[in-house]
């Protein structure tokens, strides 16, 4: 039988190793995608998971089930956790934007370059390409499938902000799909007719 | 949108969805590598190795600290004095209580550090009062006796004063 979270929390800070394991099988995942969203690194994302999960262990003394339910606390730290590593690492950020101009490269086999317009690597890019404030929002409701009242938790505001935020996230990346689309046709009309 | 045609909405928000169904598959499909969970579990281990590290260590302390107050105790001297009977009173106290002494009815003995040792002069009737048996209870005379007087005042048990030497 399926133990509550509660339960596995408690037995968790009792000391119950196989209690926190079953913790981070059931959160990890998401803590992973979300930080590699966020950072746009799968070796940011490990470090971000470590950090969150060890963050975790060491305050289960005072973790208070009462604030809400554990996947919106690890978001939160998750959050915290790759905005430092975010503006602690700018390098690698720029060394990110670097790569990614050189996959819109025009000059690349057109068929390969709309492919890769749609695919999620690109898609990633453009999210990374927000700013946190947007970025953090449209993963968590439209990737993560969190719901505003959770997202609002985790953000540490109101649900109408979530929302505004989250409509002004998606214009931006809608707007970003589509220039590129735009830019990408301009310079290419086999390409125009076939889009 | 401000860039974004009008007519090209429909099509906008549908390539949105695409776009983000794209990156959801590639989430859905994207797993955190298992040494991931290795690293976890053995930060896990660690932690709580050192904890039970810590306990141990304080619980030796503890041991020990307790071990150190009590030879300190036992080898303080002195440390069975009481400020109210010193060692004399109660060696002399339960001598008393041992031989001659005839208790006071109808009181309860107390603790034997909580009584005085004292001497003192009582007429013959006050004694034969006491129920303690005189030669002549109306000799003007008074006697020499030891008592034990409780914190009440009230005497606990009284005999005739030892005289030095006596070897009763």
């Amino acid at each position: 039988m399926d133990r509550s979270e509660g339960d596995l929390i408690a037995a968790a800070a009792a000391g119950d190793r196989d209690a926190f394991a079953v913790l981070y099988q059931r959160h990890h995942l998401g803590v992973y995608r979300f930080a590699r969203t966020m950072t746009g690194s799968t070796t940011a994302a490990e470090d971000v998971t470590q950090e969150v999960f060890l963050a975790f262990m060491q305050g289960l003394d005072r973790y208070d089930e009462g604030r809400g339910v554990l996947s919106t606390y690890l978001y939160g730290v998750a959050r915290n956790v790759s905005r430092h590593r975010l503006r602690k690492e700018a390098r690698l950020v720029s060394e990110d934007h670097q790569r990614s101009r050189e996959l819109e490269d025009p000059a690349d086999n057109p068929a390969q370059l709309a492919l890769r317009l749609e695919s999620a690597a690109q898609v990633r890019r453009f999210i990374r390409g927000l700013s946190s404030r947007y970025r953090e929002v449209l993963i968590l409701c439209d990737l993560q499938e969190v719901s505003y009242e959770e997202a609002a938790k985790v953000l540490g505001t109101r649900v109408g902000t979530v929302r505004s935020r989250l409509h002004r996230a998606r214009q931006m990346l809608a707007e970003r799909l589509v220039t590129k689309s735009v830019a990408y046709v301009s310079s290419n009309e086999r390409l125009r007719c076939a889009i | 949108m401000r860039h974004i045609d009008r007519r090209n909405r429909p099509l906008t928000a549908d390539r949105l969805q695409r776009a983000l169904s794209a990156v959801r598959d590639d989430d859905a499909h994207s797993l955190a590598p298992l040494q991931l969970q290795e690293r976890v579990m053995q930060a896990w281990d660690t932690r709580w190795q050192r904890r039970k590290m810590r306990h141990r260590v304080l619980l030796w302390f503890a041991a020990a600290a307790t071990v150190i107050l009590a030879l300190t105790w036992a080898l303080t001297p002195g440390r069975h004095r009481t400020p109210a009977v010193d060692s004399d009173v109660m060696e002399t106290t339960e001598m008393l209580l041992e031989r001659d002494a005839f208790l006071a009815p109808e009181v309860l003995m107390d603790d034997a550090s909580s009584v005085q040792y004292v001497r003192l002069s009582l007429a013959p009737r006050t004694m034969a009062a006491f129920g303690i048996p005189v030669a002549d209870p109306s000799d003007d005379r008074p006697i020499a006796v030891e008592a034990l007087v409780g914190i009440d005042g009230i005497p606990r048990a009284i005999r005739y004063a030892q005289v030095r030497g006596d070897s009763r």
